[in-house]
């Protein structure tokens, strides 16, 4: 992560003109609802487990081999945000004008900052909008381009400590992270409203809701897309004897490109529950809805199963080969 | 697993010409021994990720031939054992937990003096296959790797000493290969195949000899084997790491820096 202080300021400029506001970003095609089949019933299975509950809870590896995740735009975007403070120099308080500045990236390109601080208090606060835009800006190992708009609805506290509250809309430009170690890629285009309360170490309440996000990963010379739909994710952690148990539930509509670029709904019959030290929900369960009723239930029977119905002609029976248990760790 | 295959093989490759070329003087050895193993894996700044230290016990199995001016060896080791190993997490937490390996190496080597003093040059071509498995923690999940990976390098001898009954030589090596593989069963993940980088290496050797080799005579003869080798593999290219097919990950082979010190006592049958 990095922060502003760090990036040398190439220019920096008063800019009259209104910032945030309005949609700029392309509207993200919705695919045609999957028909769910014996054929198809465990790639529908290991999308949906990718796209909910294959974001929570990462258990650790050794190093031996070095393994890094693939990009991740929204994982970016949120890591940004304890930095994203206002620092600007010279800041001019004045009233209904955008401040522009430009850094030098320390790899080469650069990043303009477009700060429009509403309340002019020379803070990150409510009501203000922040434009990063990225013009193959090298950090570390990574390039960025394209950009990410933060519009920050509420803001109690800040993301320096444990304790805030938020709700920002998060807008992907054409947005695009490069690995220059792996090669893999992530591009976004998208609206996000990430709603977050933080109320200590391990105890949070976390939403991300979009009427429509895509990414597009592109690694050894394969590419892979998504559109979230009309999504919403929420995770919940509180802390137990134990350690801690977090909640999730999700719903909406995803496309994607390994399902031929076809849609399937998807919705939250019980919230997934997992308690650490476990790695995999104990609890839940999640359904895979597809064309003419077809869908396919995922029921958490432990931490380490859960089992599969597959109803492929929406009778509300369960349908060869199913019922099945596996294991989540073949999955997620 | 085909080492032993590819030993015989080379020995009856190697019996053919030595029959038509006036070979003589062959010879098996049995070698056995410690090998001190240091591992060590860096990151693309040249800071390490984790070492490795342990003792592996040593056994091989050689046979020998003088065909002309060259002596010709082929050699199959078979090292096994445990490293400590004190590294990292993926997410940079430390760890200390232990690695099991398994390393089988086939070499043939051939050296022809030069005129009738204490020098001879050689070569060598190699191939090794290393298993290696790092343990579980409660907290962090380990994994099975196998490296394989084909060498060659230029070399000399030089006898030092030669008395009735006995003999003093030492031997240098530089060399190199091209890039090997890594087979690994990461944990959550489809089998997957790295690319390794290219590697180089510099070997040195004592040997003391005694018996009947040492007079170039028939019957049994020992020798008394120290050899000290450091390698340098380079970092692979990135592969996609994938579940069930789908990509989830990516992985790659970090830098390589090994070195061995093996002191090895060795049996032999001239014939």
């Amino acid at each position: 992560m990095f922060k502003l202080k760090m990036l040398a300021v190439v220019a920096a400029a008063v800019v009259m003109a209104g910032c945030g506001g309005g949609s700029d970003t392309p509207d993200n095609p919705v695919g045609a609802p999957l028909p769910i089949t014996s054929a198809n019933y465990l790639e529908v299975t290991q999308e949906v487990l990718t796209a909910t509950v294959g974001l929570v809870g990462v258990s650790e590896t050794l190093l031996g081999t070095q393994v890094e995740a693939l990009p991740s735009p929204v994982s970016f975007a949120r890591g940004r945000l304890p930095g994203l403070w206002l620092e600007a120099t010279d800041l001019p308080l004045i009233a209904g004008v955008v401040y522009e500045e430009t850094f030098a990236c320390p790899g080469g390109g650069t990043l303009v900052e477009t700060i429009d601080d509403r309340d002019n208090d020379g803070f990150l606060s409510s009501g203000d909008v922040v434009r990063e835009t990225y013009n193959s800006c090298v950090i570390d190992t990574e390039r960025l381009d394209g950009a990410i708009r933060y519009s920050f609805t509420s803001l109690v506290g800040d993301f320096s400590g444990d304790v805030f509250s938020a709700q920002i809309g998060l807008s992907f430009l054409s947005f695009r992270i490069t690995s220059l170690v792996t090669v893999a890629s992530a591009l976004a285009n998208g609206d996000l409203t990430l709603t977050t309360n933080s109320f200590g170490v391990d105890n949070f309440d976390t939403q991300l809701n979009t009427a429509s996000y895509r990414e597009e990963v592109s690694i050894g010379g394969q590419t892979i897309s998504r559109t979230a739909t009309n999504f919403q994710t929420r995770e919940v952690r509180v802390p137990t004897m134990a350690g801690f148990d977090t909640t999730v539930t999700a719903s909406g509509t995803l496309t994607s490109s390994l399902l031929g670029g076809n849609s399937v709904g998807i919705g939250t019959v019980a919230p997934l529950v997992r308690s650490s030290p476990s790695e995999y929900p104990a609890s839940g369960v999640l359904q895979a809805i597809g064309a003419a009723g077809s869908l396919v239930r995922i029921e958490a029977l432990s931490d380490t199963q859960f089992q599969l119905l597959l109803d492929a002609n929406g009778d509300g029976f369960a349908d060869p080969p199913t019922p099945v248990t596996l294991f989540w760790s073949d999955f997620i | 697993m085909g080492a032993p295959f590819l030993f015989v093989v080379t020995g009856l490759a190697l019996s053919g010409p030595a029959a038509a070329i006036d070979c003589r003087g062959s010879a098996l050895e049995l070698a056995l021994g410690p090998e001190r193993s240091h591992w060590e894996e860096l990151d693309a700044d040249g800071d390490s990720l984790l070492t490795e230290r342990g003792w592996l016990t040593r056994t091989g199995l050689a046979a020998g031939v003088r065909c002309g001016a060259t002596q010709w060896e082929a050699l199959w080791t078979h090292s096994t054992g445990h490293r400590a190993y004190d590294g990292q997490t993926t997410t940079g937490v430390p760890v200390q937990t232990r690695s099991r390996l398994r390393i089988d190496a086939l070499s043939v080597t051939g050296f022809v003096p030069l005129g009738e003093g204490a020098w001879a040059i050689g070569g060598r071509a190699g191939w090794r296959q290393t298993d290696r498995l790092i343990a579980s923690t409660d907290t962090a999940q380990g994994y099975p790797e196998r490296f394989r990976a084909w060498q060659l390098a230029a070399g000399v001898r030089w006898r030092l000493h030669q008395a009735r009954g006995w003999r003093l030589s030492a031997t240098g090596w530089a060399g190199g290969g091209p890039a090997g593989t890594l087979a690994v069963r990461l944990p959550r993940a489809d089998p997957l195949t790295l690319p390794l980088g290219s590697s180089r290496l510099l070997a040195l050797g004592l040997r003391l000899e005694g018996g009947a080799a040492s007079d170039a005579r028939a019957g049994w003869s020992w020798q008394l084997g120290l050899d000290a080798q450091s390698e340098v593999t380079g970092a692979g290219a990135a592969r996609p790491v994938t579940r069930n097919g789908v990509p989830v990950a990516t992985a790659r082979q970090p830098e390589i820096r090994q070195r061995q010190v093996s002191l090895s006592a060795l049996l032999s049958r001239d014939f």
